[in-house]
């Protein structure tokens, strides 16, 4: 434990210097033009966020479209497309959206309430709108305003709707019809960048869209004002990592998205270049298949639970232990509200070997092995399986590591017949309901104890802040009880960046306003 | 009743082949490498894949020959063991695509009306690059060790079916065959003391080009990460891991790639010498 | 002649049709499908089916072969799954590297080979053969990615003469394009200039005894046109056998090469289609570079025609 305490002095020493170097690059002067070569690590499968959660999809088009809602370096909900914060009704179920007037999209077009009833329609019609608009009606009750009405309360709406995986991004309704539900390749939005070419497989080019109207509060996050300082953006694609390090030495890029963490410590001790940790990233987490006969047995699971010494594993998945963290919490402080490392605490890295083999004597265990699904096409996947297989075997657990290629394990992991454990990276998101894992429809088949059901269900039903976390933190410390999941750790996304790019507001995720280049 | 001369079954002119500098310099790396891989066990102090984490990255040392990689795994008994996957691979492949290649060049050669069906066949799979018919055999099929030496054999199979046939061709013309067919000698027969000897000298020299090309189409398959099973070291799988860390331990790289090479090497200038030996019209002068 | 090229062109065709329903086949029994690489790393199985059905994937194997069989002949190679445009418009797009490291690496190959080999003839048995035979050897046994990550510590990350990785097309600067590929090609290139060497070695100490050479060397004539117009011109046809099959090789073998490099050719687009279960891309894909061997192949048997008039096709 002493391990994870000091690691942690380190995180904040770290994140305080990270806090001294932003401001210190704030205060130097920035200039307009210049074009910055972000070399990527795969072509976007699409530029419609309405038709894809991929993280490279939401980075590239947040440049282009925006929400109704951001969020702000502090987790916060702030208005974006919207005037301000929605009125929501006593019973939870009437949302009142005030549009921003003025607002004029790329092809020319002004932003207004139809715009919005059709791209919220389109989204909760094919994307993740699904979970929280199903059923629910959406009109303009006049050309500025937007009213939702919902058939039950959904105490995360708001949040979701300014959330950027599978973005509720705001497209003219002219673009939804033609589109319909055939995912666009040539997004039109309202934000600071405009689409100018995707050579698909090899780039996409942004270029400044000069007539662009925003917010004129202070910028955090996703959220406030957005300078288009550089003319152009260039994503590159360039999947091999080595090749994108090489070329951001070589000044041929600008960023290394996604760096690989064992060039770090070079990266840190050039001067042409400084890295970039993009906190919270994703949950490390070992997904356990419930349906699977073996994992119904609690003791095993907790056996497994007890087993896993976390700082290892993670050191030998991700390379380097500046790019992870150790934490117990399911949401991530940089998420703001429902943030908790104090529920399931004691149950999380135990990482002891005595107590796991009394649990697993008496749990009836037959050595039947267990499968663990992993792909090498992410390679933290499999050397994390890997090395937890080798952690369970000193217990007394036998192992069977099937390693296949992600399309065959995506697959192989939808047949609940043919796998135990899964270790992967999960997307974060700021609402325990947004999580897939947590619920019953996910791939993990997940239904958890009763305490846990009873938690999970107030907790869609509650809106107010303090209650829910109040609600969240009895549901976490059941789900670690239950062992519902085996929380490892964060892993943070590295970027490198040359030296001669200045950023203005950091967040995690990429972001090219407010940025600007020698 | 001697009917005509019969092809002689192969046989080397000499063993002083082997006095030649080159063949004496590739049998010797080739048994030094076949002694690793066979006694890997033996001279190897920590298993493949046993994971050190906190030792990872450490460079060579007494401890740890050639280093440890990122995973804390013994480089050098990872080398040792991947030696052997490239072995095997290499000669189970050049056995049975010659093994194959020769049947399926008797009966379609011997048998006209088989020969243009089979030959379209093949030639439409040698018109795939081996490569990509390897990565697309071998994600249909799962990555076991069976599998590889199953795709690369029917990669290498129309080379040595080829090579075969143009052997069976020559000899199906000669005044022999023919006049054994006209003593009504059975088509079995015929094919196995009349033409299959003829095919030998041919085969085997295609056979060691065979091996020394699959050991290089092994590595370049689980470089791309089509190969073997992970829990497989394999010397091409090695180079992939160790690409990323060239800078910070390039010994991960380094030495899998040299023992690739010297196996390779070893087994091209054996294969040379056995062509001089065996055939002395392809003598290099 | 004209008999003859009808006749290789429509086994060229028979060719292809076997490729193209080997691929087909083959593929089809590789699991998973192209929404794994469509959809986030961790989508629910409801987005994955609503996907499934939109693009409709499930539909029997069967009625995608008549279906397949019935729009190639008509040259139609379909649309990309992934993303989302014409095949042929897709390959179109990457062929521009795999072609020009192929033309490059050809060179490095044609030129190194022919000269290595023929310096190798005329020194026959002297250290110098020795030397280009044992350099000859290495390249026959070097892994190109091996020998492309070596080249790339010391002259890209080492040195900093060249770029470690990566393409710049013609049209930007044909300078800069050069400079990437300088590396790749010497990769590629270096394993068929042995083939070639070691076979225009072979081929020209086979003409260099015969009759016609001590002839024209008796008759006083100087020794290097003696060995360039007499010798090499005499030992061209097995050499260019041998050429033909290097190129059809090596643009079959750029995969590795574009990978370690990370050139953005027709190879990394059949790997990177494999992964995405992008089963038209990879069918269209085989299909172009099983045409291209074929033609090459062809070209090859043709020009011999243009080297020795003793050679008739009927």
């Amino acid at each position: 434990m002493f391990r994870s305490t000091s690691r942690w002095l380190v995180f904040t020493l770290l994140a305080g210097a990270l806090a001294f170097g932003a401001t210190a690059f704030g205060q130097a002067e920035p200039k307009s033009g210049g074009v910055l070569r972000v070399a990527i690590t795969g072509d976007p499968p699409t530029l419609d966020p309405h038709t894809s959660t991929a993280v490279i999809v939401l980075e590239v088009t947040s440049h282009i479209a925006e929400n109704l809602y951001a969020r702000n370096a502090d987790g916060q909900v702030q208005p974006m497309l919207a005037a301000s914060l929605p009125q929501v009704s006593a019973d939870g179920l009437t949302y009142t959206i005030a549009i921003r007037e003025g607002v004029p999209f790329q092809d020319g077009q002004i932003l207004d309430a139809d715009d919005v009833v059709a791209s919220l329609d389109r989204w909760r019609r094919i994307g993740i709108g699904k979970s929280y608009l199903a059923g629910a009606e959406i009109t303009a009750a006049n050309p500025h305003t937007v009213v939702l009405k919902l058939t039950e309360p959904v105490g995360v709406l708001t949040s979701v709707l300014g959330w950027t995986e599978g973005a509720a991004v705001i497209y003219p309704a002219s673009l939804v019809e033609s589109a319909g539900d055939a995912p666009i390749d040539a997004p039109v939005g309202t934000g600071p960048y405009r689409l100018k070419e995707w050579r698909k497989g090899q780039d996409v080019t942004l270029v400044r869209f000069t007539d662009y109207v925003g917010q004129e509060t202070e910028p955090s996050g996703d959220a406030g004002r957005k300078n288009a300082y550089l003319d152009e953006i260039r994503f590159i694609v360039v999947p091999d990592s080595a090749t994108r390090q090489a070329g951001l030495e070589s000044g041929e890029y600008d960023v290394n998205y996604r760096a690989a963490a064992s060039d770090l410590e070079l990266i840190n001790s050039s001067s042409s270049m400084y890295s970039w940790m993009m906190k919270p990233g994703y949950n490390y987490i070992a997904v356990i298949n419930h349906a699977s006969p073996l994992m119904q047995n609690l003791e095993v699971r907790r056996a497994l639970q007890a087993a896993i010494d976390v700082y290892p594993l993670a050191l030998g998945a991700f390379g380097d232990d500046d790019v992870f963290a150790l934490t117990s919490s399911i949401v991530p402080r940089e998420y703001g509200a429902m943030f908790n490392d104090q529920a399931g605490a004691e149950l999380y890295d135990i990482g002891d070997t005595a107590l796991a083999k009394s649990i697993l004597a008496a749990s009836g265990y037959d050595g039947t092995p267990i499968r663990w699904l992993t792909s090498r096409d992410y390679d933290y996947q499999y050397r994390g399986t890997l090395i937890a297989v080798d952690q369970t075997s000193k217990v007394g657990f036998n192992g069977e590591i099937i390693v296949r290629d992600w399309a065959t394990t995506v697959q192989i992991r939808s047949d609940p017949t043919k796998w135990d454990i899964f270790i992967g990276n999960f997307t974060i998101a700021p609402e325990p309901e947004m999580i897939p894992y947590l619920g019953s429809k996910y791939l993990n088949h997940y239904e958890g104890s009763a305490a846990y059901q009873d938690a999970m269900k107030r907790l869609e039903r509650t809106t107010d802040v303090a209650d829910r976390q109040q609600v969240w933190a009895e549901a976490q410390q059941a789900f670690y009880e239950d062992v519902g999941a085996i929380q490892l750790v964060n892993a943070f996304l590295l970027n490198a960046y040359s030296s001669k790019v200045h950023v203005q507001a950091r967040y995690f995720l990429f972001q090219a306003w407010n940025t600007w280049k020698e | 009743m001697v009917v005509a001369p019969k092809p002689r079954w192969p046989r080397l002119r000499s063993l002083r082949v082997l006095r030649q500098p080159p063949v004496a310099f590739g049998a010797t790396a080739l048994g030094a490498i076949v002694f690793v891989a066979l006694a890997a066990p033996l001279l190897v102090g920590s298993g493949p894949n046993d994971l050190d984490i906190l030792g990872r990255l450490a460079p060579p040392s007494a401890l740890h020959l050639m280093g440890t990689d990122d995973l804390g795994r013994d480089v050098w008994s990872r080398v040792a063991y991947g030696a052997r996957l490239s072995l095997t691979v290499g000669f189970l492949t050049a056995l049975i695509a010659s093994l194959v290649g020769t049947l399926v060049a008797l009966v379609a050669g011997y048998y006209r009306w088989l020969d243009e069906v089979v030959m379209r066949l093949l030639d439409g799979i040698m018109a795939l690059p081996g490569v990509l018919l390897a990565i697309a055999i071998m994600a249909a099929v799962g990555p076991r060790v069976s599998n590889v030496i199953f795709a690369l054999s029917l990669v290498y199979l129309p080379r040595c079916a080829r090579v075969a046939r143009a052997a069976v061709l020559v000899v199906r013309e000669h005044v022999y065959v023919e006049a054994a067919n006209a003593l009504g000698a059975r088509d079995r027969s015929i094919m196995l003391r009349h033409i299959l000897p003829a095919t030998l000298t041919p085969v085997l020299i295609q056979a060691t080009y065979v091996f020394a090309t699959a050991v290089l189409l092994e590595a370049a398959l689980s470089f791309l990460g089509a190969g073997a099973p992970p829990d497989v070291p394999s010397l091409g799988a090695m180079l992939a891991e160790g690409r990323l860390l060239m800078r910070q331990a390039p010994w991960i790289t380094i030495y899998p790639g040299a023992v690739l090479s010297l196996t390779v090497l070893a087994v091209n200038m054996i294969g040379d010498g056995l062509r001089d030996a065996l055939d002395p019209r392809l003598r290099k002068g | 002649m004209a008999v003859y090229v009808a006749r290789r062109l429509g086994s060229m065709l028979a060719t292809m049709l076997v490729v193209g329903i080997v691929v087909f086949f083959i593929i089809r029994a590789i699991p998973g499908d192209v929404t794994s690489a469509l959809l986030g790393q961790d989508a629910s199985p409801e987005q994955v089916e609503a996907l499934r059905q939109r693009l409709s994937l499930d539909s029997p194997v069967p009625a995608q072969f008549a279906a397949w069989l019935g729009s190639i002949v008509t040259g139609d190679f379909g649309e990309s799954s992934y993303m989302r445009m014409p095949v042929l418009q897709a390959i179109a797009q990457r062929i521009e590297p795999t072609g020009m490291l192929t033309l490059f690496a050809s060179v490095v190959a044609v030129l190194l080979g022919l000269g290595l080999g023929v310096i190798a003839a005329v020194r026959h048995n002297t250290v110098v053969d020795y030397a280009v035979m044992f350099i000859a050897m290495l390249g026959l046994s070097l892994p190109t990615f091996w020998l492309g990550l070596l080249m790339i510590m010391l002259f890209a990350v080492y040195l900093k003469w060249l770029p470690a990785a990566g393409y710049v097309p013609l049209a930007e600067s044909p300078v800069a394009t050069l400079r990437y590929l300088v590396m790749p090609a010497v990769a590629l290139g270096f394993s068929q200039a042995a083939v070639i060497a070691r076979m225009t070695r072979a081929s020209m100490l086979d003409t260099m005894r015969e009759d016609f050479i001590r002839t024209a060397r008796s008759k006083g004539l100087p020794s290097r046109r003696v060995v360039l117009r007499h010798g090499l011109r005499n030992a061209m046809m097995p050499i260019l056998t041998v050429i033909g099959l290097s190129i059809a090789t090596m643009a079959g073998g750029v995969v590795v090469t574009e990978t370690v490099f990370n050139i953005p050719g027709a190879g990394r687009l059949v790997i990177e289609s494999v992964q995405r279960r992008d089963y038209p891309v990879i069918q269209g894909s085989v299909i172009a570079v099983a045409f291209v061997f074929a033609l090459v192949n062809l070209l090859v048997d043709l020009s011999y025609l243009g080297l020795d008039p003793r050679v008739r096709y009927s």
